[in-house]
């Protein structure tokens, strides 16, 4: 299993006590990995922002009922979906204007929400991705977002394509590593590599 | 465009869950992050929250007492359930935060959703959720999301009730098996039933048609203020 993002015990005892210090700790840990679920499921930034702070402002209020000790991953990921959702299914609604006029990735052209494990899955791979250095999260998005070759990197750069080489295969084999587990058997739930970090 | 193949020291494994998630590495929900101001915003409306606010005159109508809505933070000790076939009452502990007009819309949805805490019962220790109550011309949506409870099937299910502040009227509000991410509707006022229940049933089969509420609560929470 990969590392997972910690914070102490402590601290989720202060967020759940409405701790400023606490929150802001909570928040700095996990609102990259909420915002990653909730722009999968919204496709806009704007949205996935107003997700991500209801998504925080609804963990706070039901912080009391979170058992202590636990991960908070699992418990986030859930209530990040379920407010994407709910955003989602409100832009749905919005009353409705010429097909042409709608942006290619607007939520109501989307058919269907991911999964709670499509959820999860997205969760796990950004969690991955934060984990690698400055200098390799660099080389992994100019390659698959950006979808540079070693070469174009290099010369984008201004660095040797050797040096690209090496941080690309340092990179992939470190996400490999930390993502294996997604490739475990799935569990009676049907999850894979869920077993150990379930939503309380 | 380069893809891991270039790299030739990868194993067959490696190489292939790269590529099983190669679709998400290309997307750009991993490659951002909220805006700065952001954790601000989240930070002002839980001082919002926390705020205490000065309660409403009562009017003598109870019924438009609860539909006077501040923002407060209260806590309610004990709820009781009707029903056929009571296996007992149960006590619950509910913290709410009421969202009410005065609130700052970053801490209501623009829709004007109702977020609930729901608290699960000794039935259900430790289980927690929220409902999220969204008004409509035919009824109340109740999004639900109570991630903990463990599946009910075989003719096992819960139910989600909403009620009057003495337990004395309730409303179905839906069946379901599990209630991590689910709907519910009622046909009525949240300001007339402000307490949503959620309870263990049996399908009792044709000797009670009317399948009326067991008692057994397992979560709730609710809206608006309950007179003590």
């Amino acid at each position: 299993m990969p590392p997972a993002v910690t914070v102490d015990r402590a601290t989720v005892d202060g967020f759940r006590a409405g701790d400023d210090d606490a929150v802001r700790e909570v928040y700095r840990a996990y609102s990259g990995l909420v915002w990653s679920v909730a722009m999968r499921v919204l496709r806009d930034r704007t949205l996935a922002d107003e997700a991500t702070q209801q998504a925080f402002l609804q963990a706070w209020r039901a912080a009391g009922a979170f058992e202590s000790g636990r991960d908070l991953g699992p418990w986030l990921v859930t209530i990040a979906r379920r407010v994407a959702i709910d955003i989602y299914r409100r832009e749905q609604r919005r009353p409705t204007s010429a097909l042409d006029d709608a942006a290619p990735n607007h939520p109501a052209l989307v058919t269907m929400p991911p999964s709670e494990d499509q959820a999860w899955q997205v969760w796990q791979v950004r969690q991955a991705i934060d984990t690698l250095g400055p200098d390799e999260q660099q080389i992994v998005r100019l390659q698959h977002l950006d979808g540079y070759t070693h070469s174009e990197i290099a010369e984008h750069l201004g660095i040797a394509l050797g040096t690209v080489k090496s941080r690309s295969f340092r990179a992939h084999k470190t996400l490999a590593a930390r993502l294996a587990h997604l490739r475990e058997p799935m569990d009676e739930d049907g999850r894979t590599g869920h077993r150990e970090e379930r939503a309380p | 465009m380069s893809d891991p193949r270039d790299d030739e020291l990868l194993t067959d494994d490696e190489l292939a869950l790269l590529a099983d998630v190669d679709a998400l590495l290309a997307d750009e929900s991993m490659w951002g992050g909220p805006s700065a101001d952001v954790e601000d915003r989240l930070l002002a409306a839980i001082a919002e929250e926390r705020a205490p606010t000065q309660a409403p005159a009562v009017p003598v109508d109870e019924l438009a007492a609860r539909r006077a809505r501040r923002s407060r933070v209260w806590s309610l000790i004990g709820a009781a359930a009707v029903g056929a076939a009571a296996a007992g009452l149960i006590v619950g502990i509910v913290a709410k935060r009421d969202d009410g007009p005065s609130s700052a819309d970053s801490v209501t949805s623009p829709g004007g959703a109702q977020v609930l805490t729901l608290t699960g019962t000794d039935l259900a220790p430790g289980v927690g959720g929220t409902a999220t109550l969204t008004s409509h011309p035919s009824g109340v949506e109740i999004q639900l999301a109570v991630p903990g409870l463990p599946e009910r099937t075989g003719g096992e299910f819960y139910q989600v009730w909403v009620k009057t502040c003495d337990g004395s009227l309730l409303v179905p509000a839906g069946s379901f098996h599990d209630l991590t991410d689910a709907v519910g509707w009622v046909g009525v006022s949240m300001d007339d039933y402000p307490v949503v229940t959620v309870t263990k049933e049996v399908a009792t089969g044709g000797k009670d048609p009317s399948q009326g509420s067991s008692g057994e609560i397992v979560a709730s929470g609710t809206v608006g203020d309950c007179p003590s």
